[in-house]
């Protein structure tokens, strides 16, 4: 919470000194997938990469979950995001002012990624066994949330609604709350689920890939003049061949640092067709 | 003294009796309830050293967790770092949890895969921990003295035991116990000496009172009784002064209530007797009204030992026959259809109407209502229903059976056969006889008819005036039935009656139907039939038009009173101008039937039926109230057509005079008479003329000149205008013997000052002609037709 404070503190400010100098800034907020100290570890290094190669200057914004995020893009408050599919797939939906600008690559170059859903390896649990059981999720916009986790079962003809689950707040909570006997199953993206698994826990079902996280930008709040350079020096980067690149991205986090592609709005189409038989929770 | 030794001696025996059981009972409760103190102070205190052992685990296990959830978080993603970190944090986890909970009253063991780490151990045993179940989360269980809280941390396979040793708790509560129990019974002891003296001071002595002041009340007096040791003691005194007081007056409201009983039996009219069937146990005093030589039941029963003495064996249904005095009133009992006894006395034999009833074991209520004068009653009401029955059926002329009769007897006659007979003018029998010589004569041709029947099954009935049906069965062979019809017809037709100086012939027409489903209507059908085509007889055929008449007429009779009901009989308008200057100057209303659909229906369809029943005046009513109510809204003059119906029947009459007075519109309207329907009562059409001159109202003769027009009368009826029958004026043009006529007419109308009206003029030339010709006014297609509304805008102009 004190260093949330410090962020504000340290946005104002330097809002204050761009505006007095006549340069733009752009309010950024990027989804609410760690804690708030973690968040200048990240985001700082690829903003700060930004601010050089393009005359701006990034205010970064934090919210606290999903739902905020995707209210405050509507309000104007965010001019540039990072977003998982689902929350890019919703935001579109209600905001036609949102455009996708890039896609980021993993560590192996790709351009998707899938979530798993998993137990504790000792669990006598399996495919067929699902109802009745406790289910620890991320969050409600989460792709490896809900949506994920329904797909998965929805495939295997069961459903959450036979079951009982919890929004833990992010991926680390929900393995978490698997790993402390909390909740029978858990559901994460499957990159995360990897790095725990030596907690004893067991993939149960990968679910089929989803497009990668994204920039997004305000059609209304960024010139696209900005907005097209912004688009140049992030693609211009090739980390995963370059190793001039690589140097340069080296401090970024690990979501950002391998690279991007061009996104485009219908990539997340898969998506929307989810959302068509999948219905979130209120 | 001896009294005083006496009571002290029953008072010692009721408290010895109480004090003893109580002492026993007291030390008893002391015993119990020390007991159950110390169960329950066993009980309570494990309970509060579960729930504190459990808290005390939760504890525990928070930290273990917390500490957990850090390494987790920060060096999760990485095995080899957190395993490091693991092992280093678990070290100095445990030691700062001895640290942290050396105080404890608790013993505290955390069994780890590498071992057992005792965070406080006192007086706990390794053996101990070997109850625990290491793979629950969570559980509390009790072994031996001990209690055990146990939880199971996952991610480390750590299990946390809390252990609590109760014996020392347990030999505290024993030793206190024996004090517990000696001081209670002491308490209840004390107690105990306490009641009995309450006891003795509040009940005992108060209810020495209560049972001597008892025994006084079963010896039915009232005396008080005055006591007030206690409140429950006076309540209890009060109640029984109430109960006293109630017991005598229940006493003397029962002695009251039998002798009204007493009372309700002896008015009853019926004889009510408590027998148990050989003597009598008591009667009322209806018995002795009618045994009226005994004055009380010892006489009675000094000469009869049961009332069954008088029973008469009467060996008819409903009465008792086979009886004697053992088993009389068990048959009446038991058979309810047996209901009636006959009983003489002095000679006359009264018929008595028996019910039993079971009053106890032994005896039967018994009720004798006398029902001798009811079936002499009964009898007469027989015989009079009998008469009615046969009045029912019967013409009481002629005694024959009537139409009622014979209605029943088609629905039970196979293949029944009416032939309906009907003496041919008998009116002018009536008229010129007499109606005593008529009633003879319809009574002596019955006789003759009965002579002659068709038949051995055949009978004869008699109808309304002078028709009789003769029944019998078809048998298939309409040859030899038309044989039989001629014979009888020939039969009737030369019977004379003979009556005083008179000598009547009488000759009949039938009217014969079979197989048909209303024979009666057929049967008439075929007797019209018979008289419109000159016939003796007709047999019933379908194709008689007649039939479709009768249909047409009722199909015409419902929708007519249909429309009256829905306000669909309506007037309609035809303009009629004065031939001089083409100019409208009048309307005549005409009658329209609109139908449902909305077809206008012109009275020719319906009119000629409505006037065989009363529902034509109600069109002329309707007319009338209709025509004068439009008219009054228009400055126009107008015409009504009026038949000698209308003007005969009174309400008709009365309703025009009230409109032209309540309208005052009489000099605007002409009522049309039908002179085409005969006018047979010329003062009536004289009567009615002067009365609507008073009001100035017009007068015209419609269709003059076809059928009755009788022009001496019509030359002293006042009036106004002749309209020339449609049928000439339609001819004019081409019969020149018809143009002679409507020229006559015109002549003569000229000289009495009357003015003609043309109707059906349909065509210029007509209507040229027509003017030529001098007649005053037209009315006709070409002028206009009928309409419903009358526009100020109408004109007529000749083109």
């Amino acid at each position: 919470m004190i260093m949330f404070k410090k962020i504000i503190i340290l946005s104002l400010l330097t809002s204050y000194l761009l505006i007095a100098n006549g340069i733009r800034t752009i309010n950024f907020a990027p989804l609410p997938m760690v804690k708030s100290q973690k968040l200048l570890e990240q985001y700082l290094p690829m903003l700060e990469y930004l601010e050089k190669e393009v005359s701006v200057k990034f205010n970064i914004l934090y919210v606290q979950n999903y739902n905020e995020l995707l209210n405050k893009l509507g309000t104007y408050q965010i001019d540039l995001s990072f977003l998982g599919p689902l929350p890019y797939a919703e935001a579109s939906s209600r905001y036609p002012h949102i455009q996708p600008l890039v896609r980021f690559l993993d560590a192996q170059g790709k351009d998707h990624y899938t979530c798993t859903l998993f137990k504790l390896q000792d669990s006598p649990l399996d495919m067929q066994t699902l109802s009745n059981k406790n289910f620890a999720l991320t969050q409600k916009y989460s792709t490896c949330g809900f949506l994920a986790t329904q797909k998965i079962l929805n495939d295997h003809n069961h459903s959450l609604t036979q079951n009982l689950y919890n929004f833990s707040g992010s991926h680390t909570n929900a393995i978490l709350e698997v790993v402390l006997g909390n909740s029978d199953l858990g559901c994460a993206k499957s990159s995360i689920v990897h790095q725990y698994q030596h907690f004893g826990l067991k993939t149960l079902a990968i679910s089929d890939p989803f497009p990668s996280f994204l920039l997004v930008y305000h059609t209304h709040n960024i010139p696209q003049k900005i907005i097209n350079q912004i688009k140049e020096a992030l693609m211009k980067l090739q980390p995963l061949s370059n190793s001039q690149d690589a140097n340069t991205t080296q401090k970024w986090g690990k979501n950002l640092k391998y690279g991007v592609v061009e996104a485009k709005d219908s990539d997340y189409n898969t998506i929307r067709r989810l959302l068509q038989t999948i219905e979130l929770p209120k | 003294m001896k009294q005083t030794i006496a009571r002290l001696a029953s008072q010692t025996s009721l408290m010895t009796k109480i004090a003893i059981p109580i002492i026993v009972i007291g030390i008893s409760i002391g015993f119990l309830i020390s007991q159950s103190i110390a169960t329950l102070l066993e009980e309570h205190t494990t309970q509060s050293l579960k729930v504190e052992s459990r808290n005390l685990n939760n504890k525990l296990f928070y930290l273990i967790e917390a500490d957990f959830k850090a390494l987790f978080l920060s060096y999760g993603k990485d095995a080899k770092r957190y395993e490091q970190a693991k092992k280093l944090s678990q070290q100095e986890l445990l030691a700062s949890l001895k640290n942290l909970f050396r105080s404890s009253i608790y013993d505290i063991a955390i069994i780890t895969p590498q071992g057992t780490h005792w965070i406080k151990q006192s007086y706990t045993h390794d053996s101990i921990l070997q109850s625990v179940n290491q793979h629950h989360k969570k559980a509390t269980h009790l072994f031996d003295k001990h209690i055990i809280n146990h939880s199971y941390f996952r991610p480390w396979k750590w299990n946390i035991v809390i252990i609590r040793d109760r014996a020392p708790i347990f030999e505290l509560i024993a030793q206190n116990n024996t004090i517990i129990f000696q001081n209670i019974s002491i308490l209840v002891l004390l107690l105990i000496g306490v009641l009995i003296a309450i006891i003795y001071l509040t009940i005992n002595r108060p209810f020495q009172k209560i049972f001597a002041h008892l025994a006084t009340i079963a010896h039915d007096k009232e005396v008080r009784l005055n006591l007030t040791s206690s409140k429950e003691v006076v309540t209890l005194v009060e109640s029984i002064n109430a109960m006293s007081s109630e017991i005598l007056t229940s006493h003397n409201q029962l002695i009251a209530q039998q002798a009204k009983i007493k009372r309700i039996m002896d008015i009853q009219p019926d004889i009510l007797l408590l027998t148990n069937g050989e003597s009598l146990q008591s009667v009322n005093a209806s018995f002795f009204k009618f045994f009226d030589t005994f004055h009380n039941l010892e006489q009675f029963l000094a000469k009869h030992s049961c009332i069954c003495d008088f029973f008469e064996k009467v060996n008819e249904e409903g009465y008792i026959y086979d009886f004697n005095h053992e088993n009389w009133i068990e048959v009446v009992y038991h058979q309810p259809k047996i209901s009636k006894v006959k009983i003489q006395k002095d000679g006359v034999f009264y018929t008595f109407k028996v019910q039993v009833e079971k009053f106890d074991q032994n005896n039967y209520v018994v009720n004798l209502n006398d029902i001798t004068q009811l079936q002499e009653y009964q009898k007469e009401l027989e015989s009079k229903r009998d008469n009615l029955i046969t009045q029912l059926y019967t013409d009481s002329l002629t005694h024959l059976p009537n139409r009622i009769r014979l209605i029943e007897d088609i629905k039970t006659t196979s293949n029944p056969l009416v032939i309906l007979i009907n003496i041919n003018s008998f009116k002018e029998i009536n008229d010129f006889y007499g109606v005593d010589i008529g009633d003879y004569v319809l009574i002596e041709f019955a006789d003759m008819i009965n002579q002659q029947l068709p038949s051995k099954r055949a009978k004869l009935y008699k109808m309304s005036g002078d028709e009789y049906i003769i029944l019998d069965s078809f048998l298939s062979n309409r040859v030899e039935l038309i044989r039989r019809l001629n014979r009888l017809s020939s039969y009737l037709n030369t019977q004379t009656i003979i009556k005083e100086s008179y000598t009547i012939d009488i000759t009949t027409t039938l009217g014969v139907a079979f197989e048909s489903s209303d024979l009666l209507i057929s049967a008439d059908i075929a007797l019209r039939e018979a008289k419109n085509s000159k016939l003796r007889f007709a047999i019933y055929d379908k194709s008689f038009e007649t039939l479709k008449q009768y249909q047409n007429n009722l199909l015409w009779s419902k929708k007519i009173k249909n429309a009256l009901d829905n306000n669909h009989i309506v007037p309609y308008f035809q303009a009629i101008v004065d031939n001089q200057n083409d100019t409208i100057v009048k309307y005549e209303s005409l009658v329209r039937l609109i139908e449902p659909d909305g077809e206008v229906i012109t009275p020719f369809s319906f009119l000629h039926i409505a006037k065989r029943s009363h529902i034509y005046h109600n069109i002329s009513k309707c007319m009338i109230e209709q025509s004068f109510e439009y008219f009054n809204r228009k400055n126009m003059s107008f015409s009504i057509n009026l038949s000698i119906h209308d003007i005969e029947n009174y309400e008709t009459h009365q309703l025009i005079l009230n409109k032209l007075q309540e309208y005052q519109l009489g000099e605007r309207v002409t009522f049309e008479i039908l002179e085409s329907e005969g006018i047979n009562n010329y003062d009536v059409v004289a009567s009615f003329i002067n009365e609507i001159k008073k009001y100035n109202a017009l007068v015209a003769i419609d269709d003059f000149g076809t059928g009755y027009s009788n022009f001496s009368h019509i030359i002293n009826l006042q009036i106004d205008y002749l309209k020339i029958d449609g049928s000439l004026i339609n001819n004019i043009l081409h019969d020149e013997s018809v143009s002679v006529v409507v020229e006559t007419i015109i002549a003569f109308a000229k000289k009495l000052g009357i003015k003609t009206i043309a109707e059906y003029v349909d065509s210029k030339e007509l209507y040229e002609y027509v003017k030529k010709m001098g007649i005053d006014y037209s009315q006709g297609f070409y002028i206009s037709q009928p309409i419903s509304k009358i526009l100020e805008s109408d004109t007529f102009l000749q083109t």
